[in-house]
């Protein structure tokens, strides 16, 4: 069938328009990826897809703020939110929950172990499950949002800066904040301090008093566990919130209680 | 007379040290990822790098997280002063037990350090 003269032209105004709207798919596509890996002023890590060469932005938010942030008991509120959206069973009736904390050369690993043992082992399929959170996430894998935040303004690296420039991922920044030492100790600290009060919603949401793992032989007194974390964890001791363990040794495994010290009033004093 | 250390693979040296201070779980004591799975990560990244060269710049950039530990530890305890001039002498001391990086990665592992150290 032979095509009218109208037809045609309607024809060439359909391609026009579908190759326009293919271009600008293809644009915004490039954009959102873009940003995605770029990091820009959201608080989104790096996918492992991201072509290589595409520079996480640090965020320099600016310290007075986040530590305003951090000292409001609704931090905690945003923490548990974030943690119940990545662990549903974090809030739900029955589960036994388990936090864990650390501190001291060492001890980072032998909290991770505990955890894996936990979210991997046999009480994770028990009835009631249990699962095993610590600062950083809902797992040895999954990180809090907020964390992950915290880790994208680099607080360490801005207050290492000399003269207002940082150097992040081995690039080169002008920081818009004096950020110091005493500020980064302070906002891990208030971070450190609002996930130990997560364990009150969590213990009323469940039902079930938290079991806290603490790996803190060597710990010094002015960091974080002992500054921030144990002070709080004296509070919801009090408050039924939770039951406190104390590691006796490196590889203490959670399952035995002979490994274990109990109680904050028996906490093993801080090294030096 | 003995023979003079190898060389170290630049390229080896920028992986080894992304993986352990960028992206690693730290701090050093971390069983994973674990010493076989880095390297094997190094040698992925660089793959005209020789398995020596890789295993060295492992050690090397491991060495330097164990000494930033201390490094920093001290730091903290004012063992280099109080004033601006410590961190200059906290990064010199760090440079004189693991030479061979350049001053951005010091500067890296220092904040890194400073960081494992604030727990």
């Amino acid at each position: 069938m032979a095509q009218s003269p109208d037809s045609s032209s309607w024809n060439s105004k359909t391609a026009c328009y579908a190759i326009i709207v293919i271009l600008a798919c293809i644009a915004v596509t490039c954009l959102v990826f873009a940003a995605t890996c770029a990091g820009n002023s959201m608080p989104v890590p790096c996918r492992t897809d991201c072509p290589s060469g595409a520079p996480l932005i640090p965020v320099f938010t600016a310290p007075a703020e986040k530590i305003a942030a951090f000292k409001d008991p609704l931090f905690t509120r945003q923490l548990y939110a974030e943690a119940v959206t990545y662990e549903p069973l974090l809030g739900t009736q029955g589960t036994q929950v388990h936090m864990g904390f650390w501190s001291g050369k060492g001890n980072h690993g032998n909290m991770l172990r505990l955890l894996d043992a936990i979210n991997e082992g046999p009480a994770a399929l028990a009835v009631p499950p249990g699962r095993a959170i610590w600062d950083e996430g809902v797992n040895a894998y999954y990180n809090f949002p907020s964390y992950s935040q915290m880790m994208n303004e680099h607080w360490y690296e801005r207050a290492a800066g000399v003269n207002g420039t940082v150097i992040v991922f081995g690039r080169a920044y002008t920081d818009p904040h004096t950020v110091t030492f005493a500020h980064a100790d302070e906002i891990w600290g208030q971070y450190s301090a609002r996930y130990t009060d997560m364990a009150e919603p969590i213990a009323q949401a469940t039902g079930v008093p938290v079991k806290t793992w603490c790996f803190v032989q060597g710990a010094k007194a002015n960091r974080v566990f002992y500054t921030y974390e144990l002070p709080q964890l004296r509070l919801l001791e009090q408050k039924g919130a939770v039951e406190v363990y104390f590691a006796k040794t490196p590889d203490a495994d959670w399952t035995k209680p002979e490994d274990w010290i109990n109680g904050t009033a028996n906490a093993p004093p801080p090294s030096g | 007379m003995p023979a003079a250390p190898p060389k170290p693979n630049r390229a080896a040296l920028d992986a080894a040290f992304t993986l352990v201070f960028s992206q690693g779980r730290s701090p050093p004591s971390c069983p994973v990822p674990n010493d076989t799975d880095l390297l094997n990560r190094i040698r992925d990244k660089v793959t005209n790098a020789s398995p020596t060269e890789c295993r060295d710049a492992l050690i090397r950039i491991q060495r330097l997280s164990h000494d930033v530990y201390e490094v920093c530890g001290e730091f903290r305890e004012g063992a280099y002063g109080t004033g601006e001039d410590a961190q200059a002498i906290a990064l010199s001391l760090l440079e004189e037990k693991c030479p061979g990086l350049d001053e951005k990665e010091y500067r890296t592992a220092f904040a890194v350090g400073m960081m494992w150290t604030a727990f």
